[in-house]
């Protein structure tokens, strides 16, 4: 846990914890004062790209700002739908502000963002870039080349077709087999249910999801099989 | 990346022809007018309205009197060859128009969304008097002088009673083929207060064309505001969804089952995705939603149409 809002306070809490290598990452908030890619925040992630240590980006809103950009709808169910479109604008602002040129070894972990969305995400902010890459010259890549470099997603929720015979051609969408973690939301009651793994998932996938994409965005995890 | 490079070097292949049936044309559902001139639509508004906009400019959401937040990184958002040879702003020469884009495309049928005006006019009178302004100027600067092309009702969105009137004033026009909306709302579309431009939209028999876009004086992300226009372009499309999801769950299809929106330039690939969480978040907590009483996917499937 860090104060987002003092970025050098978190720098420092930052710097301070990761001597204790039971801390594997450092958490944000999908919505908080201000988009994650602005010059403020760039203490917390100096901090932690030279330490090692992912950026986890955990669903909800510190509600700053209305949950749409239409203003408040009425019912939680709607703030809840909405939050996926927080992370990908979060990506979108990461991307434009050169985050990922700037901190080349950083990870961002997306927590609890739902997955089905990101294909679409990834074929408008390319086609975006590529019309308007000059405003933002530093970005020097496709942003769908960089989120598969940078960015990964926990796959619950995943927000799957009801028929699961879709999901695999959805996630091979992606163009990447590293880039889903397993997760369940313990002990939050919007879980998904007993089927942990959206059936459909490519079987390929499976070891990927459950072990080696884990062990690879949070290398501190290796202690814990040491 | 090497697919970087190749992706920059795109250009549009030309496709074969249609192959639709012949004579009939193919419909174009996103065409865009302009004014010729800052004072072309004075001949529509009254006096009174005229002097209103030279001394205090408009009344939207933004620090600038005549132009949003961000800049458009192209001027007026458009191709460079559209610019008319003979001056003025793209979409505002109607020969040109024709010559260029429905003439050489096969357009048969087109339908103009004006994309200027005030229909999100923090001022509702100053909202009422320029979407009446713009109706009146399709009408006569478009629509009568070429048949391939019809109108757009734009209503002051935020008046709701305003909104009916200028939606029953034109229905009956066939000059008209929808009523139009922004995306971008003071509030969630599907809140009551706006319920009876639906009404209004079912008992004529009109489309809702929704546009990307518009003015709503909130931020453009629920994160806050983006720095650029290559983050406020791509987070234009959650405007779009976060209507769906408030027309789906405040129950507008279920109290108006016939009314059609069409999402007009906002991307479809999030559509599906769209579905499948609403309809988990539904399945899991549709108590909260009672008026809404099938899965969200079905009245999108139902109730929406998209652009391409």
């Amino acid at each position: 846990m860090v104060s987002a809002q003092s970025p050098e306070l978190a720098a420092e809490e930052i710097e301070d914890r990761a001597r204790d290598h039971r801390f594997v990452q450092v958490l944000l908030l999908a919505s908080g004062e201000m988009m994650l890619g602005r010059r403020y925040y760039w203490p917390i992630y100096r901090a932690a790209e030279r330490l090692g240590l992912p950026i986890g980006i955990h669903a909800g809103t510190m509600y700053r700002h209305p949950t749409t950009p239409n203003g408040w709808p009425t019912r939680y169910l709607q703030d809840d739908a909405a939050n996926s479109n927080l992370f990908a604008s979060q990506l979108q602002s990461l991307i434009s502000e050169g985050i990922f040129g700037k901190f080349p070894r950083l990870r961002v972990v997306l927590m609890e963002s739902g997955v089905t969305w990101l294909p679409g995400f990834m074929w408008r902010s390319d086609k975006t870039w590529r019309g308007v890459r000059g405003e933002v010259p530093w970005v020097t890549q496709p942003p769908s080349a960089l989120l598969r470099e940078h960015v990964r997603l926990t796959v619950q929720p995943i927000d799957a077709p009801a028929d699961p015979a879709q999901l695999g051609r959805i996630i091979d969408r992606l163009g990447s087999d590293d880039m889903l973690l397993f997760a369940t939301d313990y002990p939050h009651w919007q879980f998904d249910g007993d089927k942990v793994l959206a059936p459909g998932l490519p079987a390929r996938l499976r070891q990927r999801i459950l072990l080696d994409n884990p062990l690879q965005t949070f290398p501190r995890l290796r202690d814990v099989i040491a | 990346m090497n697919s970087a490079t190749t992706s920059l070097d795109r250009r549009p292949e030309p496709e074969a022809g249609p192959g639709i049936i012949a004579g009939l044309g193919i419909f174009d559902c996103d065409i865009h007018p302009y004014p010729k001139s800052a004072t072309a639509l004075y001949p529509y508004l009254p006096l009174r309205w005229q002097q209103h906009i030279a001394a205090y400019g408009g009344s939207l959401h933004g620090p600038h009197a005549s132009t949003g937040a961000y800049p458009l990184y192209s001027p007026n958002a458009s191709r460079r060859d559209a610019w008319p040879p003979g001056g003025g702003l793209p979409g505002s020469d109607l020969v040109f128009m024709c010559h260029q884009h429905l003439d050489r495309n096969n357009i048969g049928h087109g339908v103009l969304l004006p994309l200027f005006g005030g229909s999100s006019s923090r001022n509702l009178e100053l909202s009422a008097a320029p979407c009446s302004a713009i109706n009146e100027w399709q009408l006569a600067e478009f629509v009568s002088k070429e048949n391939r092309v019809k109108a757009s009702i734009q209503i002051p969105q935020d008046d709701a009673a305003a909104a009916v009137a200028e939606i029953e004033r034109h229905a009956g026009n066939p000059g008209f083929a929808q009523i139009q909306l922004g995306s971008s709302t003071s509030e969630p579309i599907g809140r009551k207060r706006y319920w009876p431009i639906f009404e209004a939209a079912q008992r004529v028999g009109l489309p809702i064309g929704m546009h990307v876009g518009g003015s709503s004086g909130h931020p453009r992300t629920g994160a806050g505001w983006p720095s650029f226009y290559n983050e406020a372009r791509y987070d234009l499309i959650h405007g779009m969804q976060a209507q769906v999801a408030s027309m789906v769950l405040e129950g507008v299809f279920e109290r108006y089952p016939r009314v059609q929106v069409v999402l007009v330039e906002g991307g479809f690939a999030w559509g599906p995705s769209l579905g499948w969480r609403l309809d988990r978040l539904w399945s899991r907590m549709r108590d909260e939603v009672p008026h809404a009483r099938r899965p969200p996917s079905e009245y999108m499937r139902q109730n929406l149409y998209f652009t391409t």
